[in-house]
């Protein structure tokens, strides 16, 4: 039993391993999580001066691999035991429904689980009750109907206290006023970290989020890429048990997009304190890549309830975007048994009657034929067709 | 910079809400601010002519450019303390709080305000300082005695040597009644005792026999009386008229027929103390026995050397005046036995034909001897009038004998100027009392400003601009209803039904905001109502006092121990009732916050 390798030690592997093979960026969050993992204010300190001498290396970052190697085996010096808290369930929805405008639009009835350590994404057309069903399960408005019970770790004082443990964070966040440090040092200092502690955690939250070079910064000198990760900084210093985000890609740039997602997921996963997280957005593919389930809402109703799951689940659908005309895609697809073809002025959708056909077996039919794909996606599992009308 | 620096990441990562309030920074901007009023109050005093300049200590402050700048310097350093205190909001974000947490913050915003409010006490405990400084109590107060002792000799005005005014020897002081009517001496005096005749006019001298006036009210016709009028009025009613103190069985008549020639004003009647800061009744006695012992002797030289004393007196306070003891010495008239002949003006007489209308009274009479040739001098009447004179060795001239009026090379005058303000405000540096009005209203000023940023900081600009419109038509509605009641509903008096509705309508606003938490009303309704119930538990709590007292018959009213209590302690009962609703409200604040919209 003593040689079981933990999920720490795991993670710490797993650090070295994208360091060693050059992905240095990924290497150097992961070890900056394992030292969070671990509490520790030595560990905090020793870290720390890996983080300055990495953040002030304009060359090729390989040059560092032994100091990384040195922090690790600081990090590693500190047990931090498996504390299986991932897949229990911390939030219960049960037919939540809410009306607005006099019944003119409805909310649900939703039934929804949130399980620690597990991503929702959550998607669909802009009002469709998206931000209606985040709010409702941040108890920042009231629902009209339906139960919603919370079970964290520590049970709730009262409805401020509850409120302190639920952390959502709107699309457009609100305006902080000060540097980025004296905010997230105020902010984690509430929350029962005071003195030498307080200023290296906050320093380890800086570096985690790629704020190390703006940390001296106001909030209202960073870019919107920046000031999200200042939101998920600022929000991972009280140790969450829900996060729920609303948009939290919108206004970012590509590159930020996967970076966030990535830490998203990296946070919620984390085997300290895994994190329930549910988050809407339009960017299906990258929701649907870190999600480990998808609701999608359409006037206000859920997928499940659209019925739309079971119905269409089987049949092949794919997305393509081709400069060829409708006619072209007909004469390359006419061996396979299309059911539909819908073009929305930008891509195409085609559905496929034949259960049998294959993504692949379309693929390669269009790669033999004289056809220009710009983007080609197989969306049957995705939410994406059901934005289809 | 780099100390501001460590100390602000000592507090944040410490002590967040010190940090956030900046309570260090404002306590020691406050320090600094009330050491420069204290210095500004200090410098601003350099000799006894500053201090002549107002009335109270309180003055220098209030009618001065001190309370503008103090005001002024208030607002700016509030209003800019006020926007770092705004821009971070732990409870806003559900940050996590202890439960005490926001009654701590708004005793800390009580705090801020009030350093920031109070330059007042330091600039005047400058001007204190610096009064200590310059003067000693005994050197003052033994000036004082000086002035009152020469104010016998200032002439200042008639009225003060009148015999109404004498309060020497006994049974001095006494009322006085007087007529020169036959038909109205059985009216006015009661001429079955004591009364004398003088100069044409009859007088009597009395005490009112308070003992005997009392007992009236207490046991017969006035018992109807008593119960409407208070204690403290009895002396005002029956002077109005509810007592008739003509009636000659409440006199103590006394003979006083030895002194009738101090009917006329005589400086034997002055009594009057000039300057009363610090003197007790053994001063009075003291100086009314100076009074007599001095007047008794009648002795010029000594009352010269007085009269150079107060000179030199009035040169070390640089009083303006120009007399000269010669005149002096005339007006005080020992020849007359000191009947008074005129006054010494109380200032400057400046224009020309004022001088010329005045130099009239200011003269003495001077013998002249006229010789006088006798040669012409035939006829039988001329004869007979230089008869009287005596002649010269050779009968040739008669020494005839004149009376002419001296007139007084000027019109003398005394300016006591700002003296007794002087006197008043060294006495009150040394004899302080404490400005409690001026705390009572900084207090409350404090208190208002700390409710209503705990207000801003707890529920946002939107709930204080919703709840000053609430507040003003609920005072619309309360006017109209007060003129309503009092037109068409006539039960009570104007006051009593202001009040009764008033109370009525602030405890209604209580009532709905403890609903409203209750039973979780909307929220910004919520809001709106726990914020006007904050300011007004304590008006009603004040409001529905009066109403009681004002219930109260008036002699219960002075009699009601726990009216006497309040009228003692009444503004601090008030101030912890305001204070502890806060820490209540505050508790149901804190829910309130996270009730989903």
């Amino acid at each position: 039993m003593e040689d079981k390798i933990t999920k720490q030690e795991l993670l710490i592997e797993q650090a070295v391993t994208y360091f060693k093979q050059g992905d240095h960026s990924l290497g150097y969050r992961i070890l900056l999580d394992a030292a969070l993992h671990t509490d520790d204010p030595n560990v905090f300190k020793e870290t720390l001066e890996f983080v300055d001498v990495y953040e002030n290396h304009e060359k090729d970052k390989s040059e560092l691999y032994e100091k990384f190697l040195s922090c690790i085996s600081i990090i590693k010096s500190v047990h931090v035991p498996d504390k299986n808290h991932i897949g229990q369930t911390i939030l219960k929805g049960e037919s939540i429904e809410k009306r607005y405008n006099r019944g003119k639009f409805t909310l649900g009835p939703i039934t929804i689980e949130l399980k620690r350590g597990d991503i929702y994404g959550l998607v669909g057309e802009n009002g469709n009750g998206k931000t209606t069903l985040l709010t409702i399960l941040a108890s920042l408005i009231k629902k009209s109907s339906g139960i919603v019970s919370y079970s964290f770790l520590n049970p709730t004082t009262d409805l401020y206290d509850l409120k302190t443990k639920l952390v959502y964070i709107p699309q457009r966040t609100s305006k902080w006023y000060g540097s980025v440090i004296d905010n997230l040092k105020f902010a984690l200092v509430h929350h029962g970290v005071t003195g030498e502690k307080n200023e290296l955690l906050v320093h380890m939250m800086i570096a985690r989020f790629g704020l190390w070079k703006y940390k001296e910064l106001k909030w209202s000198e960073l870019s919107s890429g920046y000031k999200m990760r200042f939101e998920l900084a600022r929000t991972m210093l009280r140790k969450p048990e829900i996060v729920l985000l609303d948009e939290p890609l919108a206004n970012l740039d590509i590159l930020a997009q996967q970076v966030i997602l990535e830490d998203l997921k990296m946070l919620a996963k984390s085997h300290v304190n895994p994190i329930a997280m549910i988050f809407s957005s339009q960017q299906l593919y990258e929701v649907e890549k870190i999600s480990d389930e998808v609701i999608y809402l359409r006037n206000g109703k859920p997928s499940d309830l659209l019925g739309l799951k079971t119905e269409e689940q089987n049949k092949l659908i794919i997305e393509l975007d081709t400069e060829n005309s409708r006619e072209d895609i007909e004469k390359v697809l006419q061996e396979f048994n299309v059911e539909q073809i819908e073009f929305n002025g930008g891509v195409y959708i085609i559905s496929f009657k034949d259960d049998s056909i294959s993504f692949n077996t379309v693929l390669s039919t269009i790669a033999l034929s004289n056809f220009t794909i710009q983007y080609i996606r197989d969306i049957s599992k995705s939410t994406r067709r059901f934005f289809v009308y | 910079m780099k100390t501001i620096k460590k100390i602000n990441k000592y507090l944040i990562e410490h002590y967040p809400l010190i940090w956030n309030t900046r309570l260090v920074w404002m306590l020691a901007f406050a320090l600094v601010l009330h050491l420069g009023f204290f210095i500004a109050g200090f410098v601003s005093i350099k000799n006894h002519k500053d201090i002549s300049v107002h009335y109270s200590l309180e003055q220098f402050y209030y009618d001065t450019p001190a309370v503008f700048v103090g005001t002024l310097i208030s607002i700016i350093s509030l209003l800019i303390w006020l926007i770092f205190y705004l821009q971070n909001n732990a409870f806003k974000n559900f940050y996590k709080l202890r439960s005490g947490s926001l009654f701590l913050q708004f005793c800390i915003l009580f705090i801020i305000f009030f350093s920031n409010v109070t330059h007042y006490f330091s600039y005047t405990s400058g001007i204190t300082t610096k009064i200590k400084s310059l003067y000693t109590w005994e050197n003052i107060d033994a000036d004082i005695k000086k002035f009152n002792n020469a104010a016998l000799f200032l002439l200042e005005n008639k009225s003060n040597y009148t015999i109404k005014n004498k309060e020497y020897p006994d049974p001095f002081p006494l009322e006085m009644e007087s007529t020169s009517s036959e038909r109205f001496l059985p009216r006015k005096i009661d001429t079955s005792k004591s009364y004398f005749r003088y100069e044409g006019k009859y007088y009597q001298f009395y005490k009112i026999n308070h003992e005997l006036i009392q007992q009236d009210i207490k046991q017969e016709r006035l018992e109807s009386i008593v119960t409407e009028v208070p204690e403290e009025m009895e002396e005002e009613a029956y002077e109005e008229g509810y007592y008739d103190i003509t009636d000659f069985k409440y006199r103590i008549v006394y003979d006083v027929s030895n002194f009738k020639k101090l009917t006329r004003p005589n400086l034997r009647n002055f009594s009057k103390e000039l300057y009363n800061y610090g003197q007790d009744s053994v001063d009075t006695q003291n100086r009314l026995k100076y009074y007599k012992t001095l007047l008794d002797k009648k002795d010029t030289d000594l009352l010269k050397n007085e009269l150079e004393s107060f000179l030199s007196l009035a040169k070390k306070y640089t009083l303006k005046n120009n007399l000269n003891t010669r005149d002096w010495l005339h007006l005080i008239n020992v020849g007359n036995d000191y009947e008074f002949i005129t006054d010494i003006k109380s200032r400057e007489v400046v224009r020309d034909y004022k001088k010329e209308e005045f130099k009239q009274d200011y003269f003495r009479w001077k013998t002249t001897i006229d010789t006088v040739s006798l040669a012409n001098k035939t006829h039988p009447k001329d004869k007979i009038f230089f008869s009287k004179f005596p002649r010269t060795s050779d009968g040739k001239f008669a020494l005839v004998k004149r009376q002419k009026k001296e007139f007084f090379s000027e019109i003398p005058f005394l300016q006591l100027g700002n003296l007794d303000y002087f006197f008043k405000n060294v006495y009150t540096t040394f004899h302080p009392s404490f400005n409690y009005a001026a705390l009572y209203f900084l207090i409350s000023v404090s208190l208002v400003l700390a409710i209503l940023i705990f207000l801003f900081k707890t529920t946002g600009i939107k709930n204080i601009l919703l709840s000053a419109v609430a507040a003003g038509v609920i005072l619309i509605l309360l006017l109209l209803l007060i003129f309503i009641s009092e037109r068409y509903f006539k039960f009570a008096t104007s006051k009593e039904i202001g009040l009764l509705i008033s109370i009525i309508t602030g405890a209604t606003v209580i009532l709905l905001s403890i609903v409203s938490l209750v039973r979780k009303w909307k929220k910004i309704i919520t809001s709106i109502l726990f914020s006007l119930a904050l300011f007004t538990i304590p008006l009603t709590t004040t409001l529905t006092i009066f109403f009681y007292r004002n219930s109260l018959r008036h002699l219960e009213r002075n009699s009601n121990s726990f009216l006497i209590w309040f009228e003692d302690y009444g503004f601090w009962f008030i101030t912890s009732v305001a204070i502890i609703s806060v820490f209540i409200y505050a508790k149901q604040i804190r829910n309130w916050k996270s009730w989903p919209q």
